[in-house]
């Protein structure tokens, strides 16, 4: 410390000052600052057959995570890592209500490779858990991956303090505040109520209790919810995106192809970002502009200078 | 679409700052009845969906019956809009057939009308339309349609479903029974170059303003240019003519507003950056409002006019 530059003496101090104030997954926050904040892959072609898709959908994502820096910068040996897809509705895949079962596969498969302990995929449905686990894919494709993914047990919320502008505490799922890290799955979808759905608003599937009470003011409910998860990543699944009448679609004709998966550090530019993929602006959405005015990340995702990779 | 998705969030979100809840818990398919009402209501629902159905599907448990207040349990902020509709409630049943599954929503809207309104909040004139009910669409995997103050969604998943979905969807219409058509005034509006499927029905707040409500919308398309026709409907001329004196107030704090006689008496037109250019008249208990007219909107709004004295 003694022979490193004064400039970065004093970020590194700010970094540890600011993880100090961070919530359960904070202390990786300081590896995390360590590299590019942004990766955006698009793939050129939109292939129709489902082979294709799915090839599609992984190699996106290995690649919007290897501009990061590959997934070893946010998991290390012996980490218990928890995937958060968006698994709420009873749904194909293809309707687009539900994270891309590819996407989180490949998400799983790469955190065994940096050598994570164990992966757990899970989500609390809207929709009948047991169908929405299976008809959306997910369960598959992350068991086949070797992850545990099974329906949440409604005895496992816990009252858990979040300290938020109007959320004092609420039940979160004790065995995610378990793990280690904290990986962001959520897919780019319309949302009839706050205009659109995306990885702040994927945060809700963590939560219990009466849910609802949470769209009384979802500009600061959910950024109470962002500010204590602090995810380590989030990988925005961009590949078929809702574009009407979410969260609960099942009409293909509101489903549109994107090609592009999106990764990074910074939840609010994540954000931000998607919303372009549903044709709207980040100042659009209450809870991103709540979230940049809380500091918890920047709605000019450009100024992070994403990495970008076509396919 | 994001003209709609502007609308509706506005109207959400006017409806949670009022402070609006539901007035009646209902209890889940596992938990007691609460009122007399709502056994006869789930009894009725249930009438629908008994034995024999198409392909002799076998249930996949019993069905799940969800009221205003826990309506969100089973679709999240999905359940706002609904609401907005003053949505009764829903039955929820799963079904299997071989290997196709099935799953059978009825949302029992309160009336006919409230029942277009939720279905056309979920509709687009590019779906694929089909002779069910009132009306019905549908899309690989899925089918909705429109019957009496009933809104009915199913899914079919596996072999051989899609198939099934229809033949479900005629029998439960059957059974159903009840209004086959759509909301009356809807009937008088002109024909010409309007945009097929594309009427809608907002109970609260239509465009974000409390005093138009209830309103009908309809699009009108010429070449690539597209109107809306909006329909406020009021209790009686005086409160159309009070409607239109607040339209007239808004505009004219929020951009331009002149009279127009032209149009008619006590007609204007105004503009403003966010909803554009309009025309509007009162016509008996109706608000006549033409947003982004086209060159010969003057004739559109007659003609409305003219079709609901």
């Amino acid at each position: 410390m003694r022979d490193c530059p004064r400039r970065t003496f004093l970020k590194t101090l700010a970094l540890g000052g600011a993880a100090l104030k961070l919530g359960p997954f904070a202390w990786d926050v300081l590896a995390a600052a360590s590299g590019p904040a942004l990766s955006i892959a698009h793939y050129r072609s939109s292939p129709k057959e489902p082979d294709g898709i799915a090839e599609e959908s992984q190699r996106l994502t290995r690649e919007a995570i290897a501009g990061l820096g590959g997934m070893q910068r946010f998991v290390n040996r012996g980490d218990i890592v928890w995937v958060k897809p968006n698994i709420g509705w009873n749904r194909r895949p293809e309707q687009a209500a539900t994270t891309n079962p590819d996407v989180v596969a490949t998400i799983v498969a790469l955190c065994y490779q940096a050598g994570a302990k164990r992966v757990i995929v899970s989500d609390n449905s809207c929709n009948p858990a047991v169908t929405s686990f299976a008809r959306s894919g997910i369960q598959e494709a992350a068991q086949k991956a070797g992850a545990d993914c099974f329906v949440m047990d409604d005895r496992k919320f816990k009252s858990t303090k979040l300290n938020g502008k109007v959320l004092p505490a609420w039940d979160v799922y004790a065995d995610a505040l378990g793990a280690n890290k904290f990986i962001n799955v959520p897919i780019a979808k319309h949302h009839g109520l706050c205009k659109a759905t995306l990885g702040i608003k994927n945060l809700m599937g963590v939560v219990g209790g009466e849910r609802n009470r949470f769209h009384q003011d979802l500009g600061n409910t959910l950024v109470d919810l962002a500010a204590f998860f602090r995810p380590n990543l989030v990988v925005l699944d961009g590949v078929r995106v809702l574009t009407a009448n979410g969260p609960t679609g099942g009409n293909l004709a509101d489903v549109q192809r994107r090609d592009t998966v999106v990764a990074g550090v910074d939840q609010v530019a994540v954000d931000s970002f998607g919303t372009t993929l549903l044709g709207l602006k980040p100042q659009d959405i209450n809870y991103i502009v709540e979230a940049s005015n809380r500091k918890l990340g920047t709605m000019d995702y450009e100024s992070l200078k994403p990495r970008r990779a076509e396919l | 679409m994001k003209f709609w998705a502007r609308r509706t969030s506005w109207l959400i979100c006017g409806m949670l700052a009022a402070g609006f809840f539901p007035p009646q818990s209902w209890a889940s398919g596992d938990g007691a009845l609460r009122t007399q009402a709502s056994d006869i209501a789930q009894k009725h629902l249930l009438s629908f969906v008994g034995e024999p159905l198409p392909g002799n599907p076998a249930a996949q448990g019993a069905p799940s019956f969800y009221g205003p207040e826990i309506l969100y349990q089973y679709m999240d902020g999905g359940a706002d809009v609904y609401l907005l509709y003053d949505f009764q409630v829903l039955l929820h049943q799963d079904l299997k057939s071989g290997q196709a599954e099935l799953t059978v929503d009825i949302f029992d809207m309160g009336n006919s009308e409230d029942a277009f309104g939720m279905y056309a909040a979920e509709r687009a004139p590019g779906y694929s339309f089909l002779d069910i009910g009132v009306e019905a669409y549908r899309n690989e995997g899925i089918l909705n349609f429109l019957q009496d103050r009933y809104y009915i969604k199913l899914a079919g998943f596996g072999p051989g479903s899609d198939d099934l979905l229809e033949k479900l969807a005629r029998v439960l219409s059957e059974r159903i029974g009840g209004a086959r058509s759509l909301p009356a005034l809807l009937e008088k509006l002109p024909q010409e170059h309007r945009v097929k499927h594309s009427e809608q029905f907002t109970r609260k707040d239509p465009l974000g303003h409390r005093f138009l409500s209830p309103a009908y919308l309809v699009s009108y398309k010429q070449g690539e240019w597209e109107s809306k026709l909006l329909i406020s409907v009021a209790k009686d001329p005086a409160e159309a003519k009070a409607r239109l004196e607040s339209l007239t107030k808004y505009f004219r704090e929020s951009g331009k507003c002149e009279a127009a006689p032209d149009l008619g008496d006590g007609a204007i037109q105004a503009s403003n950056t966010f909803e554009g250019r309009v025309i509007a008249t009162a016509q008996g208990r109706y608000l006549i409002v033409v947003i982004n007219p086209a060159s010969d909107a003057a004739a559109l709004l007659k003609k409305t006019a003219q079709d609901l004295k």
